[in-house]
């Protein structure tokens, strides 16, 4: 915990410092899928995507006219309802995430931007269905449509690509895409001009 | 900007705060197993059925800790028919740590012994050549014991594994039962053969008077301590001072090599966690037999990352005898041929094929547990822990080939 705070107040103070750069919040939904079959035991599953929201909060540094560096933490919730054999499971995970992005503009409203995340993957409660606490890389990739300096819109794609271990079906979906948008929230900066 | 930071850094921790997963299951079905009776119980298994002394089974029950041995009935029903009625026996409560588990281990041990050709209390699927399940004298009724709240199923199935692989050791059957005490629905446990100088007798054919036996327990941080079981005390005092005292002429005259080498790297393919340290017993027949191994304990196996042979940092008795051992050219041959034709046949796919044998063997019981003792939480977290235990033997077989360039 006490190491998630001074990254956190280290990284604000090491973006307030520099010249360039803008506040970013973005807000979207996300949708989970997989490739390949899902199994448990003998026992395949039956609905293999997950749907689900997110909220980021972050800073996008500029790095010259085109590229750009950008952190945005963010949480991501997703709902799943699945079937095996007659039973049906459903379940919400609440994951953090925390990427690191490098942002190019190749044409003056649309960018795109790739990267890697963090995400978290803990359970609460110790039973057998929430034995899972990988924190596992995530491969962003996503594209942006800028609608003026404060609006953007975003449609993005990740992959799990670390190593999936102790894992149960619901956090085997791999892959998701969202669309969200992203705010650039300008209401402290006119509060602070009054 | 200050402002920003803030609220950066606040959205940083509740980040952390609040990521969780929440998970519920329906359609589980409930049985009410305070109705559940000998007669009504829908099973494919056999029944025991224990009586005893109401006063005294409570106590027994609620001291677990305590050795308290009581004597009772022992009755055993297959598909509704009474095949024994009412035999005398004791029980006592089994286990260490597991004997607080709400579904404890018993012992039961016949005052007569029991012919198992004419009462068939175990029948096993298969059985070790040298071993015979003729005469039963004490059996076990075991929870799984650190299993139990798993896949219930990994011990009885790295132990069929051994059975299937033909390994040159002592290891304990198993079969599958629902036990009822004075009438009422105990649970679904595992008949489970002894390892004591009786039930190695009975086992091996031999007179239980000959067996003697060192045992090898946990003492805490890794350390252990050795045991005298039971037979000629001067026999296992020779062996441990053998070992001390790196006696090789002695140990390579009175261990069986073969069994040792199976042993050893059967226990370390597997990666038993709980072992080299505990859960080890050897035993030798009369003043010169040689001494053999027991594999039991099994329920830590595909935990572990560490490896036996040459990496661990274990240097209790096991690993004394192994080093004094392996000087030599003849059993370092029969080691080296027999972890590559192990580690070959002892697949992943041999293991998946005896894991679904014995848990579709119990699907169909263990929701009486569920109903219980809510143990398993539901069917889909006993899947969970099967696949699981596959994925990790799978992952431990590649570690181990990799390890000792098997591969």
């Amino acid at each position: 915990m006490r190491k998630f705070i001074i990254i956190g107040i280290l990284i604000a103070f090491t973006f307030q410092a520099s010249a360039k750069g803008k506040w970013i919040t973005g807000l979207g939904s996300s949708f989970g899928y997989n490739t390949k079959e899902l199994q448990l035991w003998k026992y395949k599953v039956n609905s293999t995507h997950s749907i689900g929201m997110y909220f980021s909060f972050g800073y996008e540094l500029y790095l010259g006219k085109r590229f750009s560096v950008s952190f945005t933490p963010g949480i991501h919730q997703h709902h799943d309802i699945v079937e095996l054999n007659d039973t049906e499971v459903s379940g919400y995970s609440y994951n953090y995430d925390i990427p690191l992005e490098i942002q190019y503009r190749f044409l003056s409203k649309w960018s795109v931007h790739s990267g890697i995340a963090i995400q978290d993957y803990r359970a609460i409660k110790d039973v057998a269905l929430n034995k899972s606490y990988n924190a596992r890389l995530n491969l962003n990739l996503g594209l942006i449509h800028h609608f003026n300096q404060r609006w953007a819109m975003e449609l993005s794609y990740s992959r799990i690509i670390s190593e999936q271990v102790d894992s149960f079906l619901f956090r085997n979906y791999t892959n998701h895409i969202s669309l969200g948008v992203l705010v650039n929230p300008q209401f402290f900066k006119k509060r602070n001009h009054d | 900007m200050t402002k920003y930071g803030i609220l950066f850094s606040i959205f940083l921790i509740f980040l952390y705060g609040v990521s969780c997963t929440k998970y519920s299951v329906d359609n589980y079905h409930y049985i009410d197993t305070k109705a559940l009776t000998i007669e009504n119980i829908k099973t494919d298994l056999n029944i025991i059925h224990i009586k005893a002394d109401s006063f005294l089974l409570d106590s027994m029950m609620r001291r677990p800790a305590d050795t308290i041995e009581i004597d009772a009935q022992f009755s055993y029903y297959s598909q509704q028919k009474n095949i024994i009625k009412n035999k005398s026996i004791e029980i006592k409560i089994k286990g260490t740590s597991t004997v607080f588990y709400p579904l404890k281990s018993l012992k039961v041990k016949f005052k007569k012994k029991l012919n198992n050709l004419i009462s068939p209390v175990l029948q096993v699927d298969e059985i070790l050549p040298f071993h015979n399940l003729d005469m039963l004298k004490k059996i076990s009724l075991r929870n799984s014991g650190n299993d139990f709240y798993g896949t219930f199923i990994k011990d009885i199935s790295f132990t069929d594994m051994a059975i299937q692989l033909g390994l040159d050791l002592e290891l304990s059957y198993h079969q599958p039962v629902h036990v009822f005490l004075n009438s009422s629905y105990y649970g679904l446990l595992n008949i489970r053969t002894e390892k004591d100088d009786n039930s190695l007798g009975k086992l091996l054919n031999v007179d239980n008077d000959d067996v003697n036996i060192l045992k090898i327990s946990h003492a805490g941080d890794e350390q252990e301590i050795l045991e005298f079981g039971s037979g000629d005390e001067q026999v296992i005092d020779g062996l441990i001072e053998a070992v001390r005292s790196g006696n090789s002429e002695f140990l390579l005259e009175n261990i069986d090599l073969n069994c040792f080498a199976d042993y050893i790297i059967f226990e370390d393919l597997i990666g038993n966690s709980d072992w080299p340290y505990n859960n080890v017993e050897l035993y030798n027949v009369g003043p010169n037999g040689k001494f053999r191994f027991f594999l039991y304990d099994l329920d830590f196996a595909a935990s572990n990352d560490k490896h036996f042979v040459n990496e661990s940092s274990y240097n209790g008795f096991l690993k004394q005898l192994y080093d004094v051992l392996k000087s030599d050219a003849g059993f370092l041959d029969i080691l080296i041929t027999r972890q590559l034709e192990i580690y070959n046949a002892a697949a992943p796919e041999l293991f998946e094929s005896i894991v679904d044998k014995n848990a579709s063997r119990i699907e169909n019981e263990i929701p009486y547990n569920m109903s219980k003792y809510s143990v398993p939480r539901d069917n889909i977290a006993w899947y969970y822990e099967i696949e699981r235990l596959l994925e990790q033997y799978e992952t431990r077989h590649r570690n181990f080939g990799k390890h000792y360039k098997l591969r």
